[in-house]
């Protein structure tokens, strides 16, 4: 058997797909083949008439328009990835030219706050979604450390008022307790 | 890997099969799984090495877009078991 004629499997054992076959056939597109495919996908030919010229061209037969209007919409989503991803690149590059100091940590943070907003901009709520899980999850942890800090404080301030009472008759422990009670809510303001 | 690497592993494996065979630039992963409130630069971009030495995953490089990621029929088979 050729290697073009082989079967192509899955880990479950079951044969691939005519869709996810298409999918694979796709990535490996040279990208004027994919930019031919995407005129041809919005020109005004029929979907059974595109069906078979894939059939004929790719080798793949989708049993259904359907499929092909789902392929499309796939083919929707990966282009926004794609565009998402040259942007990416580019702010990437972007900052860190205009910021030589940064970490890598805070360059990419940056992109992806960048990219949050782009998406948002550009009206799609599901790339915008998946940057802002990013946001969320450091929002959650800063909420964390601020729940942190308001228990030290708590106790501290406690521990604090119950020491001011031992000490009220000592006027040189009474001095320090102070300078101590002012540095400590300094530093956890 | 370690508990924590497995972890970020799974996710990175997630969020590539929910792209239902489709290719993700490694910042849109990592913000899909979490951001650097998951982990740092450094873990992430160590974990994702070690999925493309077991080939779990693959990634094609392109000139504008950088390396785009998707994941393989190995990668699905680990993410079940993971």
């Amino acid at each position: 058997m050729s290697a073009s004629k082989k079967l192509i499997g899955t880990d479950s054992g079951k044969p691939e797909t005519a869709m996810q076959q298409l999918k694979a056939v796709w990535l490996r597109l040279p990208e004027a083949t994919q930019d031919y495919w995407r005129e041809q996908f919005s020109s005004a030919r029929t979907q059974s008439d595109l069906r078979a010229e894939i059939a004929k061209k790719l080798s793949v037969r989708l049993p259904s328009d359907s499929r092909l209007s789902k392929f499309r919409a796939w083919l929707e989503d990966q282009d926004t990835r794609d565009k998402q991803a040259e942007r990416m690149q580019e702010n990437t590059r972007r900052i860190q030219t205009e910021h030589p100091d940064w970490t890598l940590d805070q360059v990419r943070e940056e992109v992806l706050r960048q990219s949050y907003f782009e998406t948002l901009a550009t009206g799609n709520f599901k790339l915008g979604l998946a940057a802002r899980k990013s946001d969320l999850a450091e929002q959650a942890l800063k909420f964390d450390q601020e729940k942190f800090k308001e228990s030290v404080r708590t106790k501290i301030q406690s521990g604090l008022a119950e020491l001011s009472q031992h000490i009220k008759a000592n006027p040189k422990a009474q001095a320090a307790y102070e300078a101590l009670e002012k540095s400590i809510a300094e530093a956890t303001k | 890997m370690t508990a924590r690497e497995t972890k970020i592993a799974k996710r990175i494996l997630d969020a590539l099969h929910e792209l239902d065979g489709g290719q993700a630039h490694a910042l849109t992963i990592l913000g899909e799984i979490g951001g650097l409130g998951l982990c740092s630069s450094a873990e992430f971009d160590a974990v994702l090495a070690e999925l493309d030495r077991k080939k779990f995953v693959i990634g094609v490089k392109s000139k504008f877009k950088g390396v785009m990621w998707n994941i393989s029929d190995a990668g699905e088979a680990a993410r079940l078991e993971m």
